[in-house]
């Protein structure tokens, strides 16, 4: 029997242990944080946070901001990089070695290139980095028009993504949907048929708008119980890396606003879809319902880190300081106008709102649940036109 | 008196030239079979242990951190027929259950998923852990080399059908909590995976019905009718079809059995 047993157990063990190979070298060659180096940062940007920018996978465009009166020139810049990566700066139309910590010209709000190739030589990412001004703050009564016009497709062509400057917004080209997450789930569908779709005409106004749609998810959604997507489209960002792992902590809300929004307004229509479904997939007697919210949170905690809220905080966070919710939202057909105010727990502290103290998300979506993946698909909200008031 | 003693001599010589030869023939005899062109047959009933791996393992497999084997069975009939004393011929059906357990860490691991016509394919980095199962008849065709009067040695080459199979698997975190998949290729986006909410595999129909390969059977006559024996049923070809690319490499099934069997 040994001499059986023996080569069958070595054997064995060879395969299982003996044939490991030698690690392969790193193929990514990501940017993974971008930091500058400065004295009295504070004066400069607006927090000691804002000179470290954490890098998404599914970003190659870095942007600072600095504040409106101020200048830099120079400045020591370090990249954390995959391990083994080598990073590459433009220089007078030609990449060199970048040496890390070494002074890179930022004056201007010049872009500046970079190329980092991967430690096994194979790939290679391309960057922008620059230093960009902030608006200047205007305290006066204003009202914002977001006209959902402004949508065009990603860079595969997959999906539309809303970009753009509205009229008298501050910084404020941040739009986030969570079509990214939809891609890696049905990567068949077409532009049309993602949960958040750009719509060219029949608007409130005749023209553009947009289509929130809750979405099935298909056999990927399943496989990790996140059955459906509902449309959403809010100021903010979306994390595509954790949309599988932590989807909550893949919605990021808000970005710093230096006005007092107090009145949201414009105009939606409304089907529910017929069969709402809880996060296992089972029906549940319930009729969908889309939301819109507007929050204002101090997005700086006592201790000086960044605060930024989540999908599962955004509407219950401490940091929260003005909040308003639709409410008695009708199925309808014809375009239908909405109005709802926020609340403030407190007033705002002028000095802190100009100096990028507070942020500001407003978000829409075609299921209310869509956050924990319950709700009808089918039900579609439209939104178009819509005003945020602002008292200064 | 002298030649006497020679006589004897000579012959107790003579009988210890032949005396082992005889006791070989007589062994020979007693352990079958009997007659240099014997024909028989052996029941076997065995325990099945081993895996299905690519070969060598390739460097993106870093590790292998579980791996337990899930106590197969096969159940075969050989026929042997022998065509001189030390030469014959076997073949047979072996039904066999095996599969096997394992887990491995892997680093840019290539790989494709597709679901009802939607693609996920990437580079993974983490936990992939794999659960495979097959029934089926594997049928081998073997030379036997009976090595001493109770040892044989029988090698030839096999072809098994699957009845049914299975292999699926999820991928989540390392240890270290590093598990992601880089969408498309090394500069795509990266998707962080984790145990909590694992991705999923089964790549059940995109496997062969059928692998080919080489058998090697020693069978060790323990008693008159009963035979210990090992086979290592080493596969040749891929368990994947052609066309199937979400692995990036081939896989063998290798699985040994050990067991008793009857022999007439």
């Amino acid at each position: 029997m040994k001499k059986f047993l023996l080569p069958s157990l070595a054997l064995m063990g060879m395969l299982m242990s003996g044939c490991i190979g030698d690690e392969p070298l790193n193929a990514e060659c990501d940017i993974e944080e971008v930091s500058l180096t400065m004295a009295d940062a504070e004066s400069f940007f607006y927090h000691e946070y804002d000179t470290l920018q954490v890098v998404s996978s599914a970003v190659d465009s870095v942007g600072f901001l600095i504040r409106y009166d101020k200048n830099v020139g120079e400045l020591p810049l370090n990249l954390k990089l995959t391990v083994g990566a080598k990073p590459y700066i433009m220089e007078n139309g030609e990449y060199v070695p970048f040496k890390q910590g070494s002074l890179v010209d930022f004056s201007n709000e010049q872009v500046r290139h970079f190329r980092i190739v991967s430690q096994n030589g194979k790939w290679a990412r391309f960057y922008r980095i620059n230093i960009v001004h902030d608006q200047a703050p205007a305290m006066e009564h204003l009202f914002m028009n977001i006209t959902f016009d402004n949508f065009e497709l990603n860079s595969t062509g997959k999906y539309h993504v809303w970009y753009g400057v509205e009229e008298n917004s501050i910084s404020y080209d941040q739009w986030a949907t969570g079509n990214p997450g939809f891609n890696l789930s049905k990567s068949s569908a077409k532009v049309d048929e993602y949960p958040t779709v750009g719509i060219e005409s029949g608007g409130v106004d005749g023209g553009r708008y947009v289509k929130l749609e809750t979405r099935d998810t298909g056999a990927f959604g399943r496989m990790v119980n996140m059955r459906l997507a509902a449309g959403n489209l809010f100021i903010g960002t979306f994390d595509v890396a954790n949309a599988l792992k932590d989807a909550m902590a893949a919605t990021r809300f808000g970005l710093p606003f230096k006005h007092k929004p107090i009145k949201v307004s414009g105009w939606y229509k409304f089907k529910a879809g017929e069969r709402f479904q809880d996060r296992k997939g089972n029906a549940v007697d319930r009729v969908d319902q889309p939301d819109i919210y507007c929050v204002m949170y101090r997005n700086q905690n006592a201790e000086g880190n960044q605060v930024l809220l989540y999908g599962d905080d955004v509407l219950t966070s401490p940091a929260i300081v003005g909040l308003a919710r639709i409410s008695g939202v009708v199925e309808t057909d014809e375009w239908t106008s909405f109005e709802m105010s926020l609340n403030y727990s407190s007033e705002l502290d002028a000095d802190l709102l100009e100096n990028n103290g507070y942020s500001m998300t407003i978000s829409f979506a075609s299921s209310i649940e869509g956050a924990s993946f319950e709700g009808a698909p089918g039900s579609v909200f439209c939104v178009d036109n819509v005003t945020i008031e602002c008292e200064y | 008196m002298k030649i006497e003693m020679r006589k004897i001599t000579l012959l107790l010589f003579a009988i210890c030239i032949a005396l082992p030869a005889l006791a070989q023939e007589d062994k020979w005899e007693k352990w079958g079979p009997t007659s240099p062109s014997q024909a028989g047959f052996l029941v076997r009933a065995g325990y099945t242990i081993g895996g299905t791996t690519p070969l060598p393992l390739p460097n993106e497999i870093r590790s292998i951190n579980e791996f337990s084997p899930k106590g197969g069975a096969t159940i075969g009939l050989d026929v042997y027929k022998m065509y001189s004393r030390r030469w014959g011929l076997m073949a047979g059906w072996h039904f066999y259950y095996q599969g096997f357990h394992t887990g491995a860490d892997v680093k840019n691991y290539k790989m494709s998923l597709t679901q009802e016509g939607n693609t996920m394919s990437g580079y993974f980095t983490g936990r992939d852990i794999t659960n495979t199962d097959m029934w089926g008849v594997l049928m081998p065709v073997m030379f036997t080399l009976r090595m001493s009067s109770r040892w044989n040695l029988s090698v030839g080459p096999y072809l098994s059908l699957f009845f049914k199979k299975h292999f699926k698997g999820e991928v989540y975190d390392n240890k270290d909590g590093i598990g992601y998949l880089r969408v498309d290729d090394p500069t795509g986006e990266k998707i962080n995976i984790d145990r909590e909410n694992p991705a999923t595999y089964n790549f059940s129909d995109d496997m062969r019905n059928w692998n080919g390969g080489m058998e090697f059977a020693f069978d060790f006559k323990a008693t008159r009718h009963l035979n210990l024996f090992g086979i290592l049923d080493w596969g040749l070809s891929s368990i994947w079809s052609k066309d199937f690319e979400a692995v990036d490499f081939k896989m063998y099934p290798i699985y040994a059995t050990v067991g008793v069997a009857y022999r007439y």
